[in-house]
C-alpha cells in the first residue's frame, strides 16, 4: 500500500484502484463488466424464453387457457410495483452520485419495500394455484372448458419456471440490498465512490425487464379469449 | 478518449420521473390492447411495447445513453444473441411443426407424437392421447 501510493505520489486519486489511469477508466471497467454478467443473463432467461415461444407456437390454444385464469389484477399490480421500484433504485444512484446520504438509504429501503411487495405478491398467486391443483408434476388438474389438461400443465411448466427464477433473482437482490443499506448508513458512499450502488441497479433494472416480458407473455395473451 | 464525457452528462431526477410515467402509461397501453382482438397484432403489439419499455429502461435508468461505445455495444450483443437463439430454434421448430401434427407418420421408437392442441372446448385429453398412441402402433 505505501509503495503504491510512493508511486503514483503526485496525483494518487484514492478511489482509483491502482490498475487503472483514471477514475473514468475505472467507472466504464466497472459497468462494462456488469454488462458482460448482464449478457450472460439475458441468454440463461433466453433459453426459457425460447423454450415458451416454441411450445406456445405448439400449444396456442392452451397456452391461451392457462393465461386465462392468471390473476391479471394482481400481475399488473406486481409490474407497477416493479417499474417503480426501478425508479426508485435509479434515484438511489442519483443520489449517490450526488452525496445525498439520507435520500440514498431512503430510496435503497423503497426499493426493498417494494421487492418484498412482488414477492409478497407472487407468494398470494403461488398459494392460489396450489389450491386448484394448477402446479405441474404434482397432481396437476384442469377443469376448464377450454384448452387441453396436458398441454396446459407445460404452460404452467413455463409459468413456475419463468416466475420462478425471476422471483429467485428478486430475492437475491433483496439480499445483496440489506448490506448496501447497511454500508449507505455508514456513510460508504459518495460522488467520489458509488461503484456497488450503480452496479447493482444494473442487476435491478435487468430484473425489472425480465418481468416486462413475462407480464404480456404470462398474463395477457388469453385476455380476449371468450370462456362459454 | 471515448469515455471522457461520460461522467459529464446525467439524467436528472425530473427525466427519471419522466421514464416512470412512460413506462407506467405503456404498461397501461398493454393491457388494453389485450383485451381487445386484434389477431396477430396483439401478438406484434404487445412485444413491441415491452420492447419500447426495454429500450427506456436499457437507455436512461441502465445510462447506456451516457456510457462509452463499448458499452453500448456489449449491451446491444446480448439482444443480437439472443435474436440468433430464438430464430434459429423456430428456424428447426416451425419447420418440422407440422410433422408432429400428422396422424399417420412412422414415428422412430422414442418419438412418439406430442398430442396436437385441441382446439374445440371440453375435449377429453386421455382419449386424445391414446388416440396417437394407437395411431402409432397400427404402423
Amino acid at each position: 500500500m505505501s509503495e503504491q501510493a510512493h508511486i503514483s505520489a503526485a496525483h494518487h486519486d484514492p478511489f482509483v484502484a491502482h490498475q487503472f489511469d483514471d477514475r473514468a477508466q475505472q467507472t466504464e471497467a466497472v459497468s462494462l463488466g456488469m454488462w458482460a454478467f448482464l449478457v450472460q443473463e439475458i441468454l440463461f432467461f433466453g433459453g426459457l424464453f425460447t423454450g415458451y415461444t416454441v411450445y406456445r407456437s405448439y400449444y396456442p390454444d392452451s397456452f391461451i387457457a392457462g393465461s386465462y385464469i392468471l390473476d391479471i389484477k394482481l400481475g399488473g399490480f406486481n409490474t407497477a410495483v416493479l417499474i417503480l421500484s426501478s425508479f426508485t433504485m435509479a434515484m438511489a444512484v442519483y443520489s449517490a452520485q450526488n452525496s445525498k446520504k439520507g435520500s440514498l438509504i431512503g430510496y435503497l429501503i423503497a426499493t426493498l419495500f417494494l421487492g418484498f411487495v412482488f414477492l409478497g405478491v407472487k407468494v398470494i398467486e403461488y398459494s392460489e394455484k396450489f389450491h386448484h391443483h394448477h402446479i405441474p408434476g404434482f397432481g396437476f388438474q384442469w377443469h376448464e372448458p377450454i384448452g387441453n389438461a396436458k398441454n396446459v400443465e407445460i404452460f404452467y411448466s413455463f409459468y413456475f419456471a419463468m416466475t420462478g427464477m425471476h422471483a429467485l433473482h428478486m430475492i437475491i437482490g433483496a439480499a445483496i440490498l440489506i448490506p448496501l443499506i447497511i454500508l449507505a448508513w455508514r456513510g460508504r458512499f459518495h460522488k467520489d465512490y458509488y461503484a456497488p450502488i450503480e452496479v447493482f441497479g444494473l442487476y435491478w433494472h435487468f430484473v425489472d425487464i425480465v418481468w416486462i416480458f413475462l407480464f404480456p407473455l404470462l398474463y395477457l395473451i388469453g385476455r380476449h379469449a371468450h370462456v362459454g | 478518449m471515448e469515455h471522457a464525457h461520460a461522467a459529464d452528462a446525467h439524467p436528472t431526477p425530473a427525466l427519471y420521473g419522466l421514464i416512470l410515467g412512460a413506462l407506467l402509461i405503456f404498461t397501461g397501453i398493454t393491457v388494453w390492447v389485450a383485451f381487445h382482438d386484434f389477431g396477430v397484432l396483439n401478438n406484434i403489439i404487445a412485444l413491441g411495447i415491452a420492447g419500447i419499455k426495454t429500450v427506456l429502461v436499457v437507455l436512461f435508468f441502465m445510462h447506456v445513453k451516457y456510457g462509452s461505445r463499448l458499452t453500448k455495444i456489449f449491451a446491444v450483443t446480448g439482444f443480437l444473441w439472443l435474436s440468433i437463439l430464438i430464430s434459429f430454434t423456430l428456424s428447426d421448430t416451425e419447420t418440422r411443426k407440422h410433422l408432429r401434427q400428422e396422424k399417420n407418420v412412422q414415428w422412430p421408437s422414442g418419438w412418439a407424437p406430442l398430442p396436437a392442441d385441441v382446439k374445440e372446448p371440453g375435449a377429453p385429453i386421455a382419449e386424445h392421447g391414446e388416440h396417437h398412441e394407437q395411431a402409432a402402433e397400427s404402423h
